[in-house]
């Protein structure tokens, strides 16, 4: 009977988070929710980025709380006892506050009936939910930047965020798509896979990076790259299962990006190859600092997922 | 050159006021990052120019007694020392993309300040990077791997008995790395050696190392590595010396064999090394052989070999591998992260009666029987705590022995003693 009681307040609970209602939310408001409440605004991820995080951390448990802290804008933990526990954010220490490095925490937009629609952190989130110290019910903190929850129906709301580029219309295959298409959750189970968009994030400091100095990243920066780059480099020719093959191709698509004039437009993106952070030459050590490190968890992660069956 | 020097000016008055907290920073030029984690780095955004402010200080406190402490006022007893056994300050850049610089103020426990780095590289070719100037060399794995985060405080003491591991005075070297091995190739002239022959012209010798990670998953990695080096004396002194492990204020050493014109002086190393989860170990090998003779003309040779192998444990963190360079680098957590390690080693010397000094070091300490190899070991274990990303401390207990030492003789009026131990601490900062 009791556990009938608990089995019944646990629904009665997660019905009511999934309905809680953020409309009053103001932008640059901060907002503690667990991922399950959180909507996608694009369809896909680079799987290979995710299973990069997730091997890493099952060898290198503090970076998981790294994870964690950076992306309440904490800044990185600073003690992570042997029983500490996501679930249980007193049992570890970040280096600040919540909110303290708020241009470094995930963004949301509210949106009709004051649902939370994320604009960045697909990846993050999709790692801490997948993650088996994760999962749907990890309370995570959030950004407001936009309230369009007085939009007058779904239609004009994914108006809304397409002008103001806030969402990523376009499948694994880089087709494009309609926002019903969009999953309604985060993880695996739920997006597609794009490669492209894992490979971009590989060449990240090898070829370019994220505008940092003076100007705001344009959000889904590395879908643009990505988009470009399956028009300009066929990803059949390699083997993604074969760590050379994958070292090569992030080489490649690097040295594609290096090559373009800094005011360069960036396939359709209608960003330059400056606004995006190209860079002028590639990073040599950075590449191998890649390939080395990141690509080999790709495989380990890969590895212990086929081990799985 | 005007390009670079307004970025310079740019970059450091962008530094110093980010560190004076001032308020808005614009610059003239290009727009700049600015990171101050781990040291102070400030670069464009296309990284086409950046450069790096990073230091090191190494304090040492160290107990020792025996052998290693026969020079001191009250030879073999009990002996305490603290130094600085190092302190640098560096500066590293790119310039232009694809040139990157070093320039490196070094202090030491010899109490010798020195410029031990001052190079160019050039990082543009697919092949590999070509570097010229005064540079430290990749040579063996636990020399190749940073002093920082060598396992215990000071390397193995085979390394005391090779060449190729000393810092180039002038060199030009070649590295070509993937994604789980690399080959390097270098023509240097060391410190050692000037050229007997030819007044002080410049001896130079070669080296080469190749290494491999046949697995490497993660931070799971076996690694591999063979290096062979040709010192080139050129009828220069060439001696096999150690401090087995111990330094002190004397900076005292024994010398096993010393060819006083020395024709050709060559060796090779092999390295193994094993990380699963937080246990790691690690074994390399050497072989070294000084050709030559002795000042009166007689045949005068060195025979050296010998081999550490070591196991450690971390918890609550992992040490990375640089697959690229071949070696170990700092532990993925260092907030609070421990690590224990044990490591066995030993060399044997085999000098002719020719090449064995008078005294082996200090006046006194002399071989037992000219005919016979000298075989020195040690045992050191220790414990290595990672505070923070900058500060970590290190204590570590060695037991030596070199047998083959005459114990009649004595030193101050003490018998010479052929063994002993010491009790080293070190407090370490590095930004």
């Amino acid at each position: 009977m009791r556990k009938m009681t608990a089995l019944l307040m646990s629904l009665g609970f997660s019905a009511g988070v999934l309905a809680q209602d953020y409309s009053a939310a103001r932008p640059g408001e901060l907002l503690q929710v667990p991922l399950e409440v959180l909507h996608p605004t694009q369809a896909t991820v680079g799987y290979d980025q995710i299973y990069y995080k997730l091997g890493r951390f099952e060898q290198e448990r503090t970076k998981l709380f790294d994870e964690y802290c950076e992306a309440n804008g904490q800044g990185e933990s600073s003690r992570v006892p042997g029983d500490a526990d996501l679930h249980r954010p007193e049992s570890f220490t970040c280096q600040s506050d919540v909110g303290a490095r708020r241009s470094e925490m995930k963004t949301v937009v509210i949106g009709p009936e004051g649902r939370l629609f994320l604009t960045d952190g697909h990846h993050t989130f999709t790692v801490l939910l997948e993650h088996p110290a994760g999962g749907e019910k990890l309370r995570m903190w959030v950004r407001v930047t936009d309230n369009f929850s007085d939009s007058a129906d779904m239609a004009a709301f994914w108006q809304r965020m397409a002008e103001a580029r806030k969402v990523w219309l376009r499948d694994g295959n880089g087709q494009a798509i309609e926002p019903q298409q969009i999953p309604p959750r985060l993880g695996l189970q739920q997006l597609q896979n794009d490669p492209y968009r894992a490979l971009v994030y590989f060449t990240r400091e090898v070829g370019y990076d994220k505008p940092r100095s003076g100007e705001v990243a344009p959000e889904f920066l590395e879908f643009y790259w990505g988009n470009w780059l399956r028009s300009v480099l066929p990803l059949e020719r390699y083997d993604l299962s074969d760590r050379g093959d994958y070292r090569d191709v992030v080489e490649a698509a690097a040295k594609l990006m290096v090559a373009l004039q800094p005011e360069q437009q960036v396939g359709d993106s209608g960003f330059t190859a400056r606004e995006l952070g190209g860079y002028s030459s590639l990073d040599r050590k950075e590449l191998n600092k890649t390939a080395g490190r990141k690509l080999s968890y790709v495989m380990r992660y890969r590895q212990s997922l086929a081990d799985e069956g | 050159m005007k390009h670079f020097a307004g970025f310079a000016a740019s970059a450091l008055a962008l530094a110093i006021s980010a560190q004076a907290f001032a308020g808005t920073v614009t610059t003239d030029g290009a727009d700049l990052v600015i990171k101050t984690k781990g040291g102070l780095e400030v670069a464009t955004t296309d990284k086409a120019f950046s450069f790096k402010l990073s230091g090191k200080l190494q304090w040492d406190a160290t107990n020792f007694d025996g052998l290693m402490a026969a020079d001191q006022n009250q030879p073999f007893d009990d002996t305490f020392n603290t130094f600085i056994r190092r302190g640098e300050f560096g500066l590293e850049g790119t310039a232009y993309s694809d040139w990157d610089w070093g320039l490196r103020l070094s202090y030491d426990d010899t109490e010798t300040t020195e410029v031990d780095r001052a190079f160019i590289a050039y990082t543009g070719l697919d092949a590999g990077t070509i570097t010229i100037g005064r540079f430290g060399v990749d040579y063996g794995l636990e020399n190749t791997t940073s002093s920082s985060w060598i396992t215990a405080i000071e390397r193995p003491f085979m390394y005391d008995f090779l060449n190729g591991d000393e810092d180039t005075k002038f060199g030009v070297n070649f590295k070509h790395s993937g994604d789980n091995y690399g080959l390097m190739a270098q023509v240097g002239h060391y410190d050692t050696y000037e050229s007997a022959d030819s007044g002080n012209d410049e001896a130079y010798g070669y080296t080469l190392r190749a290494h491999w990670a046949p697995y490497l998953s993660g931070t799971d990695v076996v690694h591999l590595g063979a290096n062979y080096h040709s010192s080139n004396p050129d009828d220069d002194r060439s001696r096999a010396r150690t401090r087995m492990g111990i330094r002190s204020d004397n900076d005292f050493r024994l010398t096993f064999g010393d060819v006083r014109v020395a024709d050709k002086d060559v060796e090779w190393v092999l390295e193994s090394g094993a990380q699963f989860g937080a246990f790691r170990a690690q074994a390399e090998y050497y072989q070294r052989q000084i050709s030559g003779e002795d000042l009166a003309g007689a045949k005068s040779d060195v025979d050296m070999s010998g081999y550490y192998a070591q196991v450690s444990y971390m918890f609550n963190g992992v040490r990375q591998y640089k697959a690229a360079d071949g070696k170990w680098d700092k532990p993925d957590n260092m907030k609070g992260s421990w690590e224990v390690f044990a490591r066995y080693e030993n060399s044997t010397i085999d000098s002719d009666a020719t090449a064995i000094p008078g005294n082996l070091g200090l006046a006194g300490i002399v071989a037992e029987d000219g005919s016979d190899e000298f075989k020195t070991n040690a045992m050191v274990v220790g414990v290595n705590y990672f505070a923070t990303p900058a500060v970590r401390m290190s204590l570590n207990y060695i037991d030596y022995e070199v047998d083959n030492i005459n114990t009649v003789t004595q030193v101050g009026g003490e018998s010479v003693q052929d063994d002993g131990k010491a009790i080293v601490g070190r407090l370490q900062y590095v930004f």
